[in-house]
C-alpha cells in the first residue's frame, strides 16, 4: 500500500514535469518557426509608408502617471517623438502625492479646458483636463483626477480618448518612434477582427538615453537586471511568440499593448479589483469575442523591441513585482475558470488556459511540494540516488539549452547586444539563474499564493522605485 | 538552370533540418548510452550502469541529458557563427560597394563619348563576371538607387544602360523564385525600372501565391503596385477581371502608388459594382478621392445594400452632397450608419442648402445622440447658428452643457 502510494506521487511528478517540458519544447520550435517567418516578411517593410496611409486607424497613448515627478517631462517627451499620423498623449495623473501635475502644467505650458468626454467606463472622478499652449504639444492631453489604480486611471484615459485605438502605457517606458507604425499594421492586413496587439518589451537599465530615445544598449550591469533579462528573452522572444502563432496569446504586457477602444468599452474596461489588469483585460476580451461577438478574431504580437523598461533592480522590489504578478495571475485564472477546458472557448478554452493554470499557477506550488516530498523521502531513507541524480542533471541540462536558444533566437533576430562579453555573461548567468534566480521567483510567487489567500491585502501593488534616464547617465 | 540552382538551395536548408530532426529521433531508439564512451556521458554510465536493473526510461533520460548538452553547444557555436557570418557578409558588402560606386560614377561622369563608352563597356563586363548572386542584387540594387535618387542625365545614363544589361534570365528566375525575398527583390527591379514585359509573369506569381497564404501578405501588395504602375493595368480592371481580393493594407497601398495620369483611366463603376467587396471598397474611396460626382447612383445603391461597405460609401455620397434632396438622403439614411459616417454628415450639412432643415436636425442630434455626435452637431451649429448653442448652453441636461462648453473652449 505505501509503496504503492509512493509509486503514484513518483508517476504525477514524472507525468507533470514531461508535460511541462514538452510545452517547453513546442514553444522553442513553435517560435523559432514564427520568428524567422516574421522577420521574412518584415525587413522589406518600409514602416513610414503607412504615414501617408488613406486609412489608419487613429491612436490614444494612454500612460498612467503616479508620483513620477523626477521623470515625468523626459518621458512626455519621449512620446512626443512618436511618427505617427493621427495620435493623441493622454497623460493621466492618478492623483500624484508629489508635484508630477505641476512640473507638467509649468513645463509644457498647459491650461484647463473642458473637454466633455463620456464615461462610459467606472472611474474615480476627474478633476481636471488640461492642454498645451504650444501648437507643438498640441498632441498632449493631461488628466488629473483622484487616486484609483493603474486600472482605474486606464479607464479614465480611455473615456477621455477620441480615437479607434488606444496604447496602454507605462509612462516611464521608451518606445522606438516607429512601435505605433508596427503594432497598427496587423489591424490593417488581418483577415481576421484584431482585438489587440502586443509587442515586446525590453529592459532599459544601463542602456543610455538622449531626449527620450536609446542610443546606446548596454547589457544591465545589476545583478537582479541581469536574471531578468534572459526571463524576458525567454518571455518575449520565445513564449510569447509561440502563442501568437497559436493564436492563444493570454496576455499583453501592461506596459505596453494596443488594443480596439470599441471593443475594450463594450467588454468592460480594465477590472479596477485585480493587479493583473493586463492579463486579466485580455483573458476577457477573447472570452468577450467568443460569448457575445463569434467571430473570427486574434490577438497580434509583435517580436520588434518597441519598448524598453526600467526592471527591478533591489531584491526587495523584485519581489513585490513578482508576488503582485502570482496574485494577478490567481485572480484571473479564479475569475475566469468557467473557460478551463471549455471547448466553447476553443484554443483559449482547451490549451491555453489550462496551461496557464498548470504551467503558470501551479507550477511553482508543485515545485515546493516537490522540494518537501525529496526531504521527507530522504529522512525516510526511501531516495533513489540514481534517479534523483540523473533527473535533476536533465533539468539542469533542459534549462541550459532553453536559455541558450533564446539567446540564439534574441541573437537571430534583432541583436541589440553586440557585444562578446555580454553574451558571456548571459551564459554565465543561465547556470547561476537555477541556484539563485529560480529558488527565489518560486518564493516570491508562494508568497504571492499566500497572499491572494489568507491575507487581505489582495490589491496592494508595492513600490517601484525609478531611477530615470537621463539623471542616471548625465553623468557619463 | 539558374531556377534550379535556388530550388536546390531552398530545399537544402529544409532537408538539413529533417535529417537532423531524424537522427534525434532514431538515435533515442537505437543509442545504448551504457556504451557511449566518452566524455561526461561516459562518467555518467559509470555511475548509473553498475546497476543494470535500472528502469528502462533511465536510459532514455541518459540519451535526452546528450541531445540536451550536444544542442546547447551547436546552438553556442549557431550564434557565434551567426555574428561571423554576419561580420563577414558585412566586410563583403563594402568591398563590393565600394567597387561598384566607384564603377558607376566614373561611367556617369566620363566627359567624353567615347570615355563613357569604354566606362560602360567595363561595367556591363563587371555585370558578366559576377559569378556570386549576392554580388549581382547588390549591383542591381545600387544601380535602382541611383536611378531613384537621380535625374535628368544621370538618371537617364542609368536607365538605357539597365536597358541593355541582359537581366531577363535573372529576373525570371527570380520571379519563379520559391524564396520570398527573390520575388519581391525581382518586383522591385520591374517597378522601379519601369520596366515592361513582366506583366505575365507578375499575374503567374500573384496567382501562385495565392496558394500560399503564408507568403500573400507581403508578396500581393508589392505585386499589385508594381503591375499599376504600367499603363495596361494602370485603370485597375485587372482586378475585377481576375477577381483579386484585396485587404484594406493592400487597398491603401494601391491608393498611394497609383500614377496620378491613372485617375481618368480607372474603371471606377467596375470596381465599385464588384461582387468582391474589397475591391468594390476601393472603387468608392478612389471616386471619393478623384471627386467623381458622376457615380453618386452608384454610391446611393451602395448604402442601401452593401452592409460592409456602407461608410465608405456614405463618406464617398457626403462629399459629393450638393443639392437638397442629397441632404435629405443623408438624414433619412442618418441612423442606419456608422459613427464615423455620422460625424461626417453631421459636418456636410454646413453646405445644405435648407439651414431651417439642417439647423432642426443638428438640434436634434444634439438632444438626443451620443457624446462625440453631440459635439460633432454641436461644432457645425457654431458656424450655422449661434443663436441655437446659447440656448443649449442653459439646458438642463448637463451632458449637453458639457458638450457645449468643450466645443466653445477656446483651447480645444
Amino acid at each position: 500500500m505505501y509503496a504503492k502510494f509512493i509509486d503514484l506521487i513518483n508517476s504525477f511528478f514524472l507525468i507533470y514535469a514531461c508535460a511541462l517540458f514538452a510545452g517547453y519544447i513546442g514553444i522553442a520550435i513553435l517560435s523559432f518557426f514564427e520568428m524567422k517567418k516574421y522577420i521574412n516578411r518584415n525587413r522589406y517593410i518600409d514602416y513610414d509608408v503607412l504615414k501617408s496611409f488613406y486609412k489608419l486607424p487613429s491612436v490614444s497613448i494612454i500612460a498612467p502617471a503616479y508620483n513620477e515627478g523626477k521623470t515625468i517631462v523626459e518621458n512626455i517627451n519621449c512620446l512626443l517623438n512618436i511618427r505617427y499620423q493621427n495620435f493623441e498623449i493622454i497623460i493621466v495623473n492618478d492623483g500624484s502625492k508629489d508635484n508630477t501635475l505641476e512640473i507638467i502644467i509649468e513645463h509644457f505650458e498647459l491650461i484647463k479646458v473642458q473637454q466633455a468626454c463620456d464615461m462610459v467606463l467606472d472611474c474615480m472622478p476627474i478633476k481636471t483636463i488640461h492642454k498645451s499652449r504650444n501648437s507643438a504639444y498640441n498632441h498632449l492631453v493631461i488628466v488629473d483626477k483622484e487616486n484609483g489604480g493603474k486600472a482605474d486611471a486606464l479607464n479614465a484615459g480611455i473615456n477621455v480618448s477620441q480615437k479607434e485605438l488606444f496604447l496602454a502605457l507605462d509612462v516611464d517606458c521608451i518606445i522606438e518612434p516607429d512601435a505605433i507604425l508596427r503594432m497598427a499594421k496587423p489591424f490593417l492586413d488581418s483577415d481576421e477582427v484584431v482585438i489587440a496587439s502586443g509587442g515586446v518589451v525590453r529592459i532599459a537599465n544601463s542602456c543610455e538615453v538622449k531626449n527620450g530615445e536609446i542610443v546606446k544598449i548596454h547589457y544591465p550591469s545589476n545583478f537582479w537586471a541581469k536574471f531578468q533579462i534572459l526571463e524576458y528573452f525567454r518571455a518575449f522572444t520565445m513564449g510569447r511568440m509561440a502563442w501568437s502563432k497559436l493564436n492563444g496569446l493570454l496576455i499583453i504586457s501592461g506596459a505596453f499593448g494596443l488594443f480596439d477602444k470599441k471593443l475594450v468599452i463594450k467588454a468592460g474596461g480594465y477590472d479596477k479589483s485585480s493587479v493583473g489588469e493586463d492579463l486579466e483585460l485580455v483573458v476577457r476580451l477573447r472570452r468577450y469575442m467568443h460569448e457575445v461577438e463569434k467571430v473570427k478574431y486574434k490577438v497580434a504580437f509583435i517580436p520588434d523591441p518597441l519598448c524598453w523598461t526600467e526592471v527591478p533592480e533591489s531584491y526587495k522590489v523584485l519581489s513585490q513585482q513578482r508576488n503582485r504578478w502570482a496574485r494577478g495571475g490567481i485572480d484571473t485564472v479564479l475569475k475566469h475558470r468557467k473557460m478551463f477546458l471549455n471547448p466553447k472557448y476553443g484554443l483559449i478554452g482547451m490549451i491555453s488556459f489550462p496551461y496557464w493554470f498548470l504551467f503558470e499557477w501551479l507550477a511553482p506550488i508543485i515545485e515546493f511540494v516537490g522540494i518537501v516530498y525529496f526531504v521527507l523521502i530522504t529522512i525516510l531513507g526511501k531516495l533513489d540516488v540514481t534517479v534523483f541524480v540523473l533527473l535533476t542533471i536533465f533539468v539542469l541540462f533542459f534549462s541550459v539549452m532553453y536559455s541558450v536558444f533564446a539567446i540564439f533566437l534574441e541573437t537571430y533576430s534583432y541583436d541589440k547586444y553586440h557585444n562578446a562579453r555580454n553574451r558571456i555573461q548571459a551564459f554565465i548567468f543561465i547556470f547561476l539563474e537555477m541556484v539563485i534566480y529560480q529558488p527565489l521567483n518560486m518564493y516570491f510567487s508562494l508568497s504571492g499564493n499566500y497572499d491572494y489567500f489568507f491575507k487581505k491585502n489582495k490589491r496592494g501593488w508595492g513600490e517601484m522605485t525609478r531611477k530615470g534616464f537621463t539623471k542616471k547617465y548625465s553623468s557619463k | 538552370m539558374k531556377t534550379i540552382s535556388i530550388f536546390i538551395r531552398f530545399l537544402f536548408q529544409r532537408s538539413l533540418a529533417f535529417i537532423g530532426l531524424v537522427v534525434i529521433v532514431v538515435g533515442g531508439y537505437v543509442c545504448k548510452v551504457n556504451h557511449i564512451s566518452f566524455g561526461l556521458l561516459n562518467f555518467i554510465c559509470r555511475i548509473f550502469h553498475k546497476n543494470e536493473k535500472n528502469a528502462y526510461w533511465l536510459y532514455q533520460i541518459e540519451y535526452l541529458i546528450f541531445v540536451f548538452i550536444v544542442t546547447s553547444i551547436v546552438t553556442i557555436i549557431l550564434i557565434s557563427f551567426y555574428k561571423d557570418h554576419k561580420n563577414m557578409r558585412r566586410k563583403i558588402r563594402k568591398k563590393y560597394i565600394g567597387l561598384f560606386v566607384k564603377s558607376f560614377f566614373s561611367y556617369l561622369y566620363a566627359e567624353t563619348t567615347l570615355m563613357q563608352m569604354k566606362k560602360k563597356e567595363f561595367l556591363y563586363k563587371l555585370w558578366k563576371g559576377l559569378r556570386n548572386e549576392y554580388a549581382k542584387r547588390l549591383y542591381i540594387n545600387l544601380l535602382r538607387q541611383i536611378y531613384l535618387e537621380t535625374e535628368g542625365k544621370f538618371h537617364d545614363r542609368i536607365g538605357q544602360f539597365v536597358n541593355e544589361l541582359e537581366y531577363n534570365s535573372f529576373i525570371k528566375a527570380y520571379f519563379s523564385s520559391p524564396f520570398l525575398r527573390n520575388n519581391l527583390f525581382a518586383l522591385k527591379i520591374v517597378r522601379d525600372f519601369k520596366i515592361q514585359g513582366y506583366e505575365k509573369n507578375i499575374i503567374n506569381l500573384i496567382r501562385r501565391i495565392n496558394l500560399v497564404p503564408a507568403k500573400v501578405k507581403l508578396i500581393k501588395p508589392a505585386a499589385l503596385t508594381t503591375l499599376i504602375q504600367t499603363e495596361k493595368y494602370s485603370d485597375l480592371l485587372f482586378l475585377v477581371e481576375n477577381q483579386i481580393e484585396i485587404s484594406a493594407w493592400e487597398i491603401n497601398v494601391i491608393i498611394k502608388s497609383l500614377p496620378a495620369s491613372s485617375k481618368e483611366k480607372i474603371q471606377y463603376r467596375a470596381l465599385i459594382a464588384s461582387n468582391l467587396a474589397s475591391l468594390s471598397t476601393l472603387g468608392i474611396i478612389l471616386a471619393n478621392l478623384n471627386g467623381k460626382k458622376e457615380f453618386k447612383k452608384d454610391l446611393k445603391q451602395k448604402i442601401f445594400y452593401d452592409d460592409y461597405n456602407n461608410e465608405e460609401a456614405v463618406l464617398a455620397f457626403a462629399s459629393f452632397a450638393d443639392d437638397l434632396s442629397d441632404f435629405e438622403f443623408l438624414i433619412r439614411i442618418f441612423k442606419e450608419t456608422t459613427e464615423i459616417a455620422q460625424v461626417r454628415i453631421l459636418k456636410v450639412l454646413l453646405k445644405c442648402p435648407n439651414k431651417v432643415l439642417a439647423t432642426d436636425f443638428l438640434e436634434r442630434v444634439v438632444k438626443n445622440d451620443s457624446y462625440s455626435l453631440k459635439i460633432a452637431a454641436i461644432q457645425s451649429l457654431l458656424q450655422l447658428d449661434m443663436l441655437i448653442i446659447l440656448k443649449l448652453k442653459k439646458s438642463d441636461n448637463m451632458v449637453i452643457r458639457q458638450a457645449c462648453n468643450h466645443v466653445l473652449d477656446f483651447n480645444m
